[in-house]
C-alpha cells in the first residue's frame, strides 16, 4: 500500500499540493480532476522528482531520498516520453535495469532475461531490435511500460498514458496496463483526463481538485453528475448502458 | 654612374676571386676622398668591414641592428629591413650601404641619384672577401680592404692546420621549435667556415627542408662535434646531451659539445677571426674528452 | 551486448596495432619493418630476438619514434573520449571538447609563459605545458561558477563557456598585440604538434588519461540515461546533475591535460565519436571504448600526414581540419545504408 500523508508542495509561491492524504492500493487507480489541478505535479512527487513536505510511505516505509533507490520503489512515466535517436527498443528497455547494476558492471544475463520478459509481456518482442524514434505512438507507450517493468517496482505511476494516441491505440494500452497489473500485483496509478476510458478501465478513483483529493471511490461513488460538474466547472451528463458509461459535457 | 662604380668594383672582384695574396694597384685613397665622406650603413657586417677597413670615420649613420663597432653611430630610425628614405634622405649621404636587397630602398635611391652598394648576405668566405673589396672599392680603402682579406685568409689556413681535424663531422645547432631542429648547413656562412677549416658539415644544403632537419637525421648522421649558440633562442650543450636518444651521438658520449658566440659565428664580418679562434681552442679541450 | 561488442573491440584493437606499427616505420631514416616489429616483441619479458638493428636505429625508434607515436595514441583518445562525453552530457553532436573555455584558458596561459619568457620547471615539465594546463582550468572553474549564478541548466554552462571563452581570449589577444615577437610562437604552439622529448611528455599526459579515461568509460552507461532526458532519467535512478558535473569534470581533466602536451588540435573531438556513432551505434557504452580506439588511431594517422604529406612539417591541427572534415562529409554521404 502507498500512503501520502499531509503532502504540501508549493511552486512559484503558489500552493500546488494542499494537504494531501491518501491511499493507493493495488490495482489500477485513476486521478482525474480538471487540467492544470495539479495531478502531475502529485505523481512526480511521489516519484521523487519534487520536493514535498509530507510523507509517503510504501508499506510502512518512508519512500527514500536517493534516486537510485527511489527508482526502485517506484516507476514513472511522464505525459511526454522523450524519444531518443538511434535507440533500439532493448537498450530503451535496459535502461530500466540501471539500479539494478552496480557502478562497475554492464548488464548481465538477468537484465536481458528481464528485458526479454518485460518486452513480452508487453507484446512487443517483435519490436526488440526496431529503433524507438521509429515506433507508432501506441508501440512506443507499450516499450516505455516494458521500461518500467524491467525496473521491477512495486509502484507504477503512469501521467496520460494515452497521450496522442488513436483511440484503437489507447484501448490497447489500457488492455495492457490491466494485464500488467493482474500479472505483476503491481500498485497503479494513472492520470487520465479522458473520463470514458477511465470509467471503463479503472478500479478506484481519486478526484483531484484544488490541491488536494476531494473524493475517493470506485465507478459508482464517483461517477455522478453533480460531483463531476461542480469539478469540472461545467454540465456534465452520465448515461449509463449495458456497454458501460457514456460522459461527455454539453 | 652608379652602374659604372658596381661593374668596375664587379670587375676587380673577379680578379681579387682568384689570387689569395694580392693587393691592388689603384689611384689611392686620398685623391678621390671627396666622394665618400658621408656613409650610410644598413648591414651589420658591412658596418664592421666599413671599421675594420678604415672608413669608419666617414660613417654618419649605421642601422638599428649594426651593434659592433659600438662607436657606430646607431640609428634607431634605420631598420635594415624596412629602410626610412625620408631619414636616409635627411642625412645627405655620398654611399649607401645595403645588405637587405627587398626593400625596394635601392630603386628609391637610384631615383634620388644617391650611390649604393648592394651586398646580398654571404654565404661562403670567399662571396665575404669579394664583398671586404668592394667596399674597399667603393670606399677608396683598396689596399686596407685586401690586408683584411689576406689576414683573414691566413687566420682561416693557421687555423686549420693547427686544428688538424680531416673530416671531423660537425652540428651547429641555431635552435629548434616543434618541427624540428635549425642548424648552420653546409650551405650557411658559418657552415662553409666549416668546410674552410677542414670539418665536415652532417647536414648538406639539399637535406633541408624549410630550413628544418629532423632528429632522426641528426642521430644517423652521428656528429663528432656539436656546436650551439650561446643565445637563448639555442639550447645549452648540456641540455642538448640530455636529449633522450642523444646518448648515442659521437659527440655527446665524447663530450665534445662547444657553446659559441652567435653573432660572431654567423655575421660575414671581420670577426669571424674571434669565432675561428674560439672553436680552435674549444677543439682543444674538448678533443682530450673521450669516453 | 557488451559480449557482442568484445569482437568488434578486439577488431579494433588490432587495427590500432597496425595503424601504430605503420607509424613506427615512418621517418626520415628508412628502418626496415621487420626489424622494428623483432624490436617491439623484444619489449615483452621473456622474448629475445636478434633484430639487426644499430645503436643509432634503436635511439632512434626507442626515443623518436615510439615515444611520439604513443603521444599521437593517448592525446587522440584523450580528445576524442572527451568529446563523446561532452556530447553525451550536453546531449548535444555538436559538443567538443574545447567547450567550456578549455581551450581559451589553456590557449591563454601558453600565451602568458611564452610572453614572459618563462623556461622550463621543476622535473623538466616545460612552461607552457604548466600554465596552459592551470589555464584550461581555471577556465573550466570560471565557467562552472558562473554557470551556478545562473542556475542548473546545462544550457547555461554552455553559455557560461562562451562568454568566459571570449573573455580570455580577449585578454589573449591584447597580450599577443603588446608583444608582437611572441606572436609566431604562441601561434605556433595553438596550431598543436606532438613533438617529443623523449618520453616525457607522454609520462605527463599517460597518468591522466588512465585516471579518467577508465571511470569516464564506466560512466559511460549513464550518459545512455540520460538520452531520456533529466526528468526520465532521475525516474531511473540517477542524478542528472551530479552525472554531468563529474563526467564534464573528469572529461575537461582529460582535455586539459592534452591539451598542455600537444596544443589545440582541432575537430578530433568532434569527428571521431561522430564517426563512431555513424559505424557503431549510438549507445555511449560502447561509443566511448571506440572513441577511444578509433580515436588513437585517428591522431597516428594524422601526425603521419603532418610529416609526410608537404615536404615541411605540417601542423597537426591543420592534418586533422583538412583530412577529417571531406572525410567526415564522405561517411554522411554513405550514410544511407544504415538504419
Amino acid at each position: 500500500m502507498l500512503e501520502l500523508k499531509n503532502l504540501e508542495i508549493e511552486l512559484s509561491k503558489k500552493l500546488i499540493i494542499n494537504n494531501l492524504s491518501t491511499k493507493f492500493d493495488q490495482g489500477i487507480n485513476i486521478v482525474i480532476g480538471p487540467n492544470g489541478a495539479g495531478k502531475s505535479t502529485l505523481l512526480k512527487s511521489i516519484a521523487g522528482l519534487i520536493k514535498y513536505s509530507g510523507s509517503i510511505k510504501f508499506d510502512g516505509t518512508e519512500l527514500s531520498n536517493k534516486t537510485n533507490v527511489r527508482s526502485s520503489e517506484v516507476a514513472y512515466l511522464p505525459q511526454n516520453l522523450v524519444i531518443p535517436n538511434q535507440m533500439t527498443a532493448a537498450e530503451y528497455v535496459l535502461l530500466g535495469r540501471t539500479r539494478h547494476q552496480s557502478f562497475f558492471s554492464y548488464e548481465d544475463k538477468v537484465d536481458r532475461d528481464s528485458v526479454n520478459t518485460s518486452l513480452q509481456s508487453v507484446g512487443a518482442d517483435n519490436l526488440i531490435d526496431r529503433f524507438v524514434s521509429e515506433l507508432s505512438g501506441g508501440e512506443l507507450r507499450r516499450v516505455a511500460l516494458a521500461r518500467t517493468l524491467s525496473q521491477e517496482s512495486p509502484v507504477l505511476l503512469l501521467d496520460e498514458p494515452t497521450e496522442g494516441l488513436d483511440i484503437g491505440a489507447q484501448v490497447e494500452v489500457l488492455r495492457l496496463i490491466q494485464k500488467v497489473s493482474k500479472e505483476n500485483g503491481l500498485i497503479i496509478v494513472l492520470v487520465l483526463h479522458d473520463l470514458n476510458l477511465a470509467a471503463r478501465f479503472g478500479q478506484l478513483f481519486y478526484v483531484f481538485s484544488n490541491g488536494t483529493i476531494i473524493r475517493k471511490g470506485d465507478s459508482e461513488d464517483i461517477f455522478e453528475t453533480e460531483i463531476l460538474s461542480e469539478v469540472y466547472n461545467t454540465q456534465i451528463i452520465i448515461e449509463k448502458s449495458k456497454a458501460g458509461l457514456n460522459i461527455y459535457s454539453e | 654612374m652608379i652602374q659604372r662604380s658596381i661593374s668596375v668594383a664587379l670587375i676587380f672582384t673577379l680578379l681579387l676571386f682568384g689570387c689569395s695574396n694580392t693587393t691592388t694597384e689603384l689611384e689611392d685613397s686620398s685623391s678621390s676622398q671627396d666622394e665618400t665622406n658621408r656613409i650610410i650603413s644598413l648591414d651589420p657586417s658591412s658596418t664592421e668591414i666599413l671599421y675594420a677597413i678604415g672608413a669608419g670615420d666617414r660613417v654618419i649613420a649605421v642601422d638599428s641592428y649594426s651593434d659592433y663597432p659600438t662607436e657606430a653611430p646607431s640609428d634607431s630610425n634605420l631598420d635594415a629591413f624596412n629602410p626610412d628614405l625620408e631619414v636616409i634622405l635627411n642625412l645627405d649621404p655620398d654611399l649607401v650601404i645595403l645588405g637587405f636587397s627587398e626593400s625596394g630602398l635601392a630603386e628609391d635611391l637610384a631615383d634620388q641619384e644617391i650611390e649604393y652598394l648592394e651586398l646580398p648576405t654571404a654565404n661562403s668566405l670567399e662571396q665575404m672577401y669579394s664583398h671586404i673589396s668592394e667596399l674597399g672599392l667603393a670606399t677608396e680603402q683598396i689596399d686596407e680592404a685586401a690586408a683584411l682579406v689576406a689576414e683573414i685568409r691566413k687566420n682561416v689556413s693557421d687555423a686549420k692546420e693547427e686544428l688538424n681535424v680531416e673530416g671531423l663531422k660537425v652540428y651547429h645547432e641555431v635552435g629548434s621549435d616543434n618541427s624540428g631542429f635549425y642548424t648552420n648547413h653546409s650551405g650557411t656562412f658559418t657552415g662553409d667556415i666549416y668546410t674552410e677549416l677542414g670539418f665536415e658539415n652532417i647536414v648538406l644544403e639539399e637535406e633541408v627542408v624549410n630550413g628544418l632537419v629532423d632528429a632522426e637525421v641528426i642521430l644517423d648522421k652521428n656528429p663528432d662535434l656539436i656546436v650551439t649558440n650561446s643565445d637563448d633562442f639555442a639550447a645549452s650543450p648540456d641540455e642538448i646531451s640530455n636529449r633522450p636518444g642523444w646518448e648515442k651521438i659521437s659527440a655527446v658520449e665524447n663530450t665534445r659539445l662547444i657553446s659559441v658566440d652567435t653573432t660572431t659565428s654567423s655575421r660575414s664580418g671581420p670577426r669571424i677571426i674571434e669565432f675561428i679562434d674560439s672553436i680552435v681552442k674549444a677543439n682543444e679541450s674538448v678533443s682530450s674528452n673521450t669516453n | 551486448m557488451i559480449n557482442n561488442n568484445l569482437a568488434k573491440y578486439l577488431l579494433c584493437l588490432l587495427g590500432l596495432i597496425c595503424v601504430m606499427l605503420f607509424a613506427i616505420s615512418f621517418g626520415s631514416v628508412s628502418i626496415d619493418i621487420d626489424k622494428i616489429i623483432i624490436h617491439l616483441l623484444n619489449q615483452f619479458p621473456g622474448i629475445s630476438l636478434n633484430s639487426n638493428l644499430t645503436d643509432t636505429e634503436i635511439s632512434i625508434l626507442n626515443q623518436i619514434r615510439l615515444p611520439r607515436v604513443f603521444l599521437a595514441g593517448l592525446v587522440g583518445a584523450a580528445l576524442s573520449l572527451s568529446g563523446a562525453t561532452y556530447q553525451g552530457a550536453f546531449k548535444n553532436d555538436l559538443a567538443d571538447p574545447y567547450l567550456l573555455g578549455v581551450a581559451s584558458g589553456a590557449g591563454l596561459g601558453a600565451t602568458i609563459s611564452i610572453v614572459f619568457g618563462v623556461h622550463s620547471l621543476a622535473n623538466s615539465v616545460p612552461a607552457t605545458t604548466f600554465f596552459s594546463f592551470i589555464g584550461a582550468l581555471l577556465a573550466v572553474v570560471m565557467v562552472v561558477s558562473f554557470a551556478r549564478f545562473a542556475g542548473k541548466d546545462s544550457s547555461n554552462l554552455l553559455l557560461a563557456g562562451v562568454a568566459v571563452a571570449a573573455f580570455l581570449t580577449a585578454i589573449q589577444t591584447y597580450m599577443l598585440q603588446a608583444n608582437r615577437d611572441s606572436i609566431v610562437q604562441v601561434y605556433i604552439w595553438i596550431l598543436g604538434g606532438l613533438s617529443t622529448s623523449g618520453w616525457d611528455e607522454v609520462l605527463l599526459i599517460a597518468p591522466y588519461v588512465l585516471i579518467c579515461g577508465v571511470p569516464l568509460i564506466m560512466l559511460g552507461k549513464y550518459l545512455d540515461v540520460l538520452r531520456v532526458g533529466d526528468t526520465e532519467a532521475k525516474s531511473l535512478g540517477i542524478n542528472p546533475t551530479k552525472i554531468r558535473l563529474t563526467v564534464v569534470l573528469f572529461a575537461t581533466l582529460l582535455t586539459a591535460a592534452a591539451v598542455s602536451v600537444s596544443g589545440l588540435i582541432s575537430f578530433v573531438g568532434l569527428i571521431v565519436p561522430h564517426t563512431v556513432r555513424i559505424v557503431f551505434g549510438s549507445s555511449y557504452k560502447s561509443l566511448l571504448i571506440y572513441s577511444v580506439i578509433i580515436g588513437s588511431a585517428f591522431l597516428i594517422l594524422a601526425d603521419v600526414g603532418s610529416r609526410i604529406l608537404v615536404s615541411s612539417q605540417l601542423p597537426i591541427g591543420v592534418v586533422t581540419a583538412g583530412i577529417g572534415a571531406p572525410f567526415f562529409i564522405f561517411i554522411l554521404a554513405t550514410r544511407n545504408n544504415h538504419a
